[in-house]
């Protein structure tokens, strides 16, 4: 990575446009990813990370933003827009038409339809989970995040984050891990 | 429990970082963890909606950038403005302050001074003639509305700041407050179905935060500036509603606004409107709706003495 959380930090809260660019340019397809694993839908995914950059400027200015963590920070706006919008239409009882998940070129119909009812189940035991430890999984096991970032995003110590991965892959086994083997 | 989970971190790690397999300590994961993997792979982005994306970020730090400590620093000066390839928002506000350099000589360098200007400011006028221009020169219904919301929350920013000033807030900027606001649910309702879904989350959001702001600012505010933060605040909250009722809603809220859904939107739904609304529009605060004085003066003289602006912690997550 080019520049340190520190340095945008430094160029973010002066509201230098170059620095910002370069911020959305290196975060917003990591922050689409994350939004996308949790809700499945290209446009309100995007409207997330907008709304996420949104949030991001209005910290600054009003001087409240991030000390450190750049990274950490976006991604738990993020993932609180994402809580909003999950609960929102779950109150408003919206089925929503999730975009497909990418297939390998080669993949036959059989084997792309399996892989989408695998996908959304994986989502549906993301949504099963705690907050904290959906963020863990999220972030550790798709973005690669250490468990210092982890923990700055969680505002948790890293000891926690630890007992936090341990139990979503509890709770992963419990939905995930008798279906796939009695279905496979 | 901690070195278990120490141990089943560092199998995790092993891992994702290839070095290990789903044995041993991940063993009794091995199907979760195959799950997940379905997950892994994400499509591409929209390239445009990325591209607005980005924009409307730095468009809105643009605007709420410093202006008088940076003004001239990056932002290209001279003629070539005018001849710019560009409608950008800023482009409008240098053409504003070119035209005003030409109307008042010498009026344009304090122009954009004005863009951090409050209500008790004799270059007020000014900030809001900007605003108009930016909006006539967008040309883009959804960068109106990105727009717009900024500009209202501009107007909680300045009401907040003349509260803690110890100052009045004029009436007028109650005024254009809720004329914002209903401006930007209207042209949110001509949006198609997923675009206005998006745009009244973000009028939501920006109406939670907002309220949160003046709440704040309530509790040490003069008695008459509190009563405006609490109107405010009760804008604000109807503005929330109102988006959550497009929200669950949509039908509904378009005739609200008066309108029908737009015929190339592009995610028809099977219950699309047929006809045009019925002409109630939704409105805010208590007043009839009529205004005055809500045009601001081009030259932005008035008896005004100088503030100090400030803003409350809206994006705290």
């Amino acid at each position: 990575m080019p520049s340190t959380d520190s340095e945008w930090l430094s160029g973010a809260r002066r509201l230098d446009e170059r620095t910002l660019a370069e911020i959305y340019d290196a975060l917003s397809p990591a922050l689409f990813r994350y939004a996308f694993r949790l809700l499945g839908d290209r446009q309100v995914c995007e409207d997330v990370v907008a709304e996420t950059f949104h949030r991001l400027i209005l910290a600054l200015r009003s001087e409240a933003g991030p000390r450190q963590h750049l990274r950490a920070y976006l991604y738990r706006i993020a993932h609180n827009l994402a809580m909003d919008r999950r609960r929102r239409e779950a109150r408003r009882g919206v089925e929503v038409e999730l975009d497909g998940l990418p297939l390998p070129a080669d993949d036959d119909p059989a084997r792309a339809a399996e892989h989408q009812i695998t996908g959304e189940k994986a989502r549906t035991a993301l949504w099963s989970l705690t907050a904290d430890q959906r963020q863990v999984v999220l972030l550790k096991y798709y973005e690669g995040l250490s468990n210092e970032e982890i923990a700055a995003a969680l505002g948790k110590p890293v000891g926690a984050v630890k007992s936090l991965q341990h139990r979503a892959l509890e709770g992963l086994r419990r939905m995930l891990g008798t279906t796939a083997e009695g279905d496979g | 429990m901690s070195e278990a989970d120490d141990r089943l971190d560092e199998a995790l790690s092993r891992r994702l970082s290839g070095e290990g397999q789903a044995d041993g300590e991940l063993s009794a994961y091995r199907a979760s963890l195959e799950a997940l993997e379905a997950l892994r792979p994400v499509p591409a982005r929209d390239p445009v909606a990325a591209t607005s994306g980005r924009r409307a970020f730095l468009e809105q730090a643009r605007a709420l950038r410093q202006p008088v400590s940076r003004a001239g620093r990056e932002r290209p000066t001279g003629w070539t403005f005018l001849l710019g390839k560009e409608r950008s928002p800023m482009t409008a506000i240098v053409s504003l302050v070119l035209a005003l350099a030409l109307a008042f000589g010498g009026a344009g360098a304090t122009a954009y001074a004005a863009q951090d200007s409050l209500p008790s400011d004799p270059l007020y006028g000014v900030k809001l003639l900007s605003e108009q221009v930016q909006l006539a020169l967008n040309g883009d219904l959804q960068g109106d509305l990105d727009l717009l919301v900024g500009f209202v929350a501009e107007r909680v920013r300045e009401m907040t700041a003349l509260a803690a000033d110890g100052d009045a807030v004029p009436e007028r900027v109650q005024t254009r407050l809720q004329e914002q606001l209903q401006q930007a649910l209207q042209y949110a309702a001509q949006l198609g179905d997923a675009e206005m879904a998006g745009a009244l989350e973000r009028i939501r959001t920006m109406a939670e935060n907002q309220v949160r702001t003046l709440e704040q600012a309530r509790l040490n505010a003069p008695e008459q500036a509190g009563e405006a933060l609490r109107l405010a605040e009760q804008t604000m909250t109807q503005a929330r509603t109102m988006a959550d009722g497009g929200l669950e809603d949509p039908l509904t809220f378009r005739l609200r606004q008066g309108l029908s859904r737009p015929e190339d939107a592009p995610d028809q739904p099977d219950t699309a409107p047929g006809g045009s609304g019925d002409g109630s529009g939704g409105g805010f605060g208590p007043g009839d709706g009529t205004c005055d004085t809500c045009t601001p003066e081009p030259t932005g003289t008035g008896p005004y003495g100088p503030g100090q602006g400030g803003n409350g912690p809206g994006g705290q997550p």
